[in-house]
């Protein structure tokens, strides 16, 4: 089940030459400059933006692959995303944003909602759950977005700079729910930081984009 | 050697484009000449009233702006006349709306009295007093006919406009144009269209013949106000979507329209305040009626048609209703736009 | 990892649909192009019921003025044509643009540049709300306010100026003229044009017009040069918006107009009419064959009118690319 990812992404000006692969349980922290390409990463990764060259492959399936002509849309892949700016659905409640996923993959609304419940707990938001998506303070929301990925148990699941938009007071709180989601995950998570804090407590190791 | 005079005074900062009291007095004079010479133009010619009087005035603005600018060089003079025209103009644009509003009011409140909005024309002719009868007639049918226009233009319109923005599909850009050449169908033609294949194979007028005529008066106008609306929407939300696993067509009706569902509201109102005072088409196809009517396939009676009919009989109480009927509409015109402003204010500030 | 700077074109990219999406994609596409079943039906309609007057007066249908039904009983015995009323059309828009676009430059001008900040939302507002006014309302003020006036008017406008062939008339009563038709029409269109013009002004580029002022030009210099020039196409295409508009214009001309068959290009006279008037006056008491032909119009009408609108969105938004 591991993912690997070969090749050049870009979108726009810059290309980046990346060459690596993942195995599940690994937590790998990317770190780099801002503007070396660590959430164009992400999002060649989840199938937002298709790779120049090379491929993303995913238990041994292609996922997206320039030579031989192969793509998987993003809602057919396994991955899920914690945006760097959470891109929660503003006229939805907490628990119907947590349950999207699930209702997308034709989950009845009793059960997406009961097992939307559950992640919710895990983050620690559940008191959160009837309240709308678009009045939630930072940290809740920061919560909610964890809890919708991993709603759907996915294979990868791609985290964009969690930590960047919370206080420094609540951040170690926050800290401390993705350490927790993080271990509990089975899968291959792929954390996206530009603070070395975050990178040293929560990743097993480390790959730098755009140094040499 | 020279000698440095110290003031105490320093002149205060001021933006050079600020109007100075100088610039006050000197538009103030501008003014008043030339409403004399206004009067004066209205007692030497046959131009009378307040119109004469605003032609005297027009008129001498510039000319007087000229002359008392003209010994600055002709750029300053230039500015000065073009200001005093394009100002005059503009304010003779606002003499008919003016007008327009004063007389609907003036004359259309004359018609009303108590039961004015709740009684029909069926027992009362449109000469008699104007103590009998009512628009409630009118009201009803234009309910009934914009309703029905609206569940089937509304849904098409967005369902164009997801077209055009959503699927992004081959034909976009076609729609799009035949949306806008919709648009410009003159309202009779669309009438005649209506009544050469319904009214003719259904042997009659009717007010769902009316309803769909206004259908294509509809149909453009909603379409290219949902077409801005959802075009604002950021991208954001639509790929976090689809990351989620959604396919496009949840992507679309649980985020995308829910997210601008007010906005869509305001594309609806849009729509209704542009079909409701259609007259021409409703001629040709639901005609009109005397009295209350719910039947869809009768002719029915109109504000449009009531207000058009009670004018041709040239009678001086079935002339007074026209204008009543006039104020009920105009209300009706307004308190859309009243609606669709106040959503989108809303919608901006959120 | 290496970062190479090197321009970087977007794959192209397939996407296979799955059958949800397939079926809602088709079916909002067919929803979408509802709009063009229903042009092609109203050509095709109007077409199909108007060809026997075709087929039977040819192109004189279009030239000829004269609107007599003869015999109901034999068709051949009747004479059609809607010359008078084509003329008539293109009277009454061409007072109508020749009176608004002058007021509507003003206009848009003193909203866009002299107005004080808080009453521009006011009038943009303000113009918005009586484009919306309906034409049946515009036309019972133009019966009974403007009309007075305007008999008043011509009366001196015959009285100084008939040795212009427009402004001559064989009898001097003056009432339901194509210059009160004009009149009332032009501002009827006046808040569309209106609108597009001030649409293209406020996007004038700034820094011209600020340059302008610092090189010490006034702000008519600034207007003169930078404004007028950049929104000369986007005024025409407002003015064809609303000659669109002033052509299809069906109860303000018909309230103002008097319904005659004779192309009469004195605009003091009581006696014109437009194809659209003509379709609602004589629709009610039409016979079968008569109905045909204001099917005919109808589709020359519809016709005309969509060349016009054609050329106004091309005009207009060619002028907006340029921004």
């Amino acid at each position: 089940m591991t993912l690997s990812i070969v090749g050049d992404i870009g979108k726009g000006t810059h290309s980046l030459s990346v060459d690596f692969s993942i195995e599940p349980g690994e937590v790998v922290g990317i770190v780099g400059r801002n503007g070396a390409g660590k959430t164009t990463l992400i999002e060649t990764i989840a199938g937002i933006v298709p790779m120049v060259t090379g491929s993303v492959a995913w238990n041994g399936t292609d996922w997206d692959n320039a030579v031989r002509k192969m793509w998987v849309s993003p809602e057919e892949r396994r991955c899920a995303v914690v945006f760097q700016d959470l891109r929660l659905f503003p006229h939805m409640t907490a628990i119907q944003n947590v349950a999207f996923g699930l209702r997308a993959r034709g989950v009845s609304k009793v059960e997406a909602r009961h097992l939307a419940m559950q992640k919710l707990r895990v983050v620690g938001a559940e008191h959160l759950a009837d309240r709308r998506a678009s009045v939630l303070s930072g940290g809740e929301a920061q919560r909610v977005a964890l809890a919708r990925a991993i709603a759907t148990d996915p294979a990868v699941l791609l985290l964009d700079e969690p930590l960047s938009a919370i206080d420094a007071a609540s951040k170690e709180s926050l800290r401390e729910v993705v350490a927790t989601v993080l271990q509990q995950f089975t899968g291959i998570a792929l954390l996206v930081s530009h603070d070395p804090t975050d990178v040293a407590t929560l990743a097993s190791r480390t790959i730098t984009l755009g140094a040499r | 050697m020279t000698t440095y005079e110290t003031s105490t005074v320093v002149p205060a900062p001021r933006r050079p484009w600020d109007h100075t009291r100088s610039t006050a007095i000197r538009v103030a004079v501008l003014v008043f000449l030339s409403g004399i010479f206004g009067l004066v133009i209205n007692a030497i010619t046959g131009l009378s009233g307040f119109l004469g009087w605003y032609l005297g005035l027009a008129f001498a603005m510039p000319v007087i702006a000229f002359v008392g600018s003209v010994r600055h060089g002709w750029n300053l003079a230039s500015d000065r006349i073009a200001t005093a025209l394009i100002t005059v103009a503009f304010a003779a644009v606002t003499i008919p709306w003016v007008s327009i509003f004063v007389t609907v009011y003036q004359k259309g409140s004359k018609a009303f009295h108590a039961k004015y909005l709740t009684d029909d024309m069926r027992i009362t002719p449109s000469s008699d007093l104007i103590q009998y009868g009512g628009v409630a007639h009118a009201i009803i049918g234009t309910l009934i006919m914009v309703l029905i226009a609206s569940l089937i233009a509304v849904p098409l319109g967005i369902l164009a406009a997801v077209y055009i923005v959503e699927i992004k599909g081959r034909f976009a850009k076609l729609v799009r144009f035949l949306t806008q050449a919709m648009s410009g169908v003159p309202s009779i033609v669309a009438g005649l269209f209506i009544y050469a294949t319904v009214v003719v194979f259904f042997g009659g007028f009717s007010a769902w013949a009316g309803a769909l005529s206004l259908v294509i008066l509809m149909l453009p106008t909603v379409a290219r106000t949902s077409e801005e609306i959802l075009k604002i929407v950021p991208d954001d939300l639509r790929t976090a979507s689809y990351a989620l696993g959604a396919t496009q067509a949840r992507t679309t009706f649980r985020v995308v329209l829910p997210t601008v569902a007010s906005g869509l509201v305001t594309a609806a109102v849009l729509g209704i305040a542009r079909v409701v005072g259609e007259t021409a088409p409703l001629i040709l196809t639901a005609s009109y009626f005397v009295a209350k009517s719910t039947s869809l396939t009768e002719p029915i009676a109109s504000l449009p048609i009531y207000i058009f009919s009670s004018l041709g009989l040239g009678d001086d109480n079935a002339t007074t209703r026209a204008w009543g009927g006039s104020l009920v509409l105009l209300g009706v015109v307004f308190i859309l736009f009243a609606i669709a402003r106040t959503i989108s204010t809303r919608l901006s500030r959120k | 990892m290496q970062t190479t700077d090197s321009p970087v074109a977007p794959r192209e990219v397939h996407t296979y649909y799955t059958k949800v999406d397939r079926v809602f994609r088709g079916f909002v596409a067919a929803a979408a192009l509802f709009s063009l079943v229903v042009l092609l039906l109203i050509a095709a309609f109007l077409l199909y019921r108007g060809f026997e007057i075709f087929a039977d007066f040819g192109f004189g249908f279009i030239t000829s003025s004269k609107w007599d039904i003869g015999n109901p009983e034999d068709t051949s015995t009747a004479v059609l044509g809607i010359g008078a009323m084509l003329v008539g059309s293109v009277i009454t828009a061409f007072i109508a643009i020749i009176v608004s676009v002058p007021f509507a430059m003003a206009s848009a001008l003193f909203i866009e540049f002299y107005a004080p900040r808080f009453l521009r939302t006011i009038l943009t507002a303000v113009l918005d709300l009586v484009a919306a006014i309906p034409s049946v309302i515009y036309g019972i003020w133009g019966y009974v306010v403007l009309l007075p006036l305007v008999e008043d008017w011509s009366g001196t406008l015959y009285k100084y100026l008939s040795w212009i062939p427009i402004f001559d008339v064989q009898t001097p009563i003056f009432g339901r003229s194509p210059l009160l038709a004009g009149l009332l029409l032009a501002i009827m269109i006046l808040p569309i044009v209106t609108s597009v013009a001030r649409e293209v002004y406020g996007q004038a580029p700034r820094d011209l017009i600020d340059a302008s002022y610092a090189l010490g030009g006034t702000k008519w210099a600034g207007i003169r040069t930078v404004v007028l020039p950049f929104g000369k196409s986007g005024l025409v295409g407002g003015a064809m918006l609303g000659l669109g508009r002033a052509m299809g214009e069906t109860v303000a001309v018909y309230l103002t107009l008097n319904l005659v068959f004779k192309t009469n290009f004195q605009i003091l006279a009581s006696a014109g009419g437009n194809v659209a008037s003509l379709i609602a006056n004589k629709f009610g008491e039409a016979t079968a064959y008569e109905l045909k032909a204001l099917m005919a119009a109808g589709l020359v009408l519809f016709l005309v009118t969509l060349l016009v609108n054609f050329l106004a969105t091309v005009i207009v938004n060619r002028s907006r690319k340029i921004v």
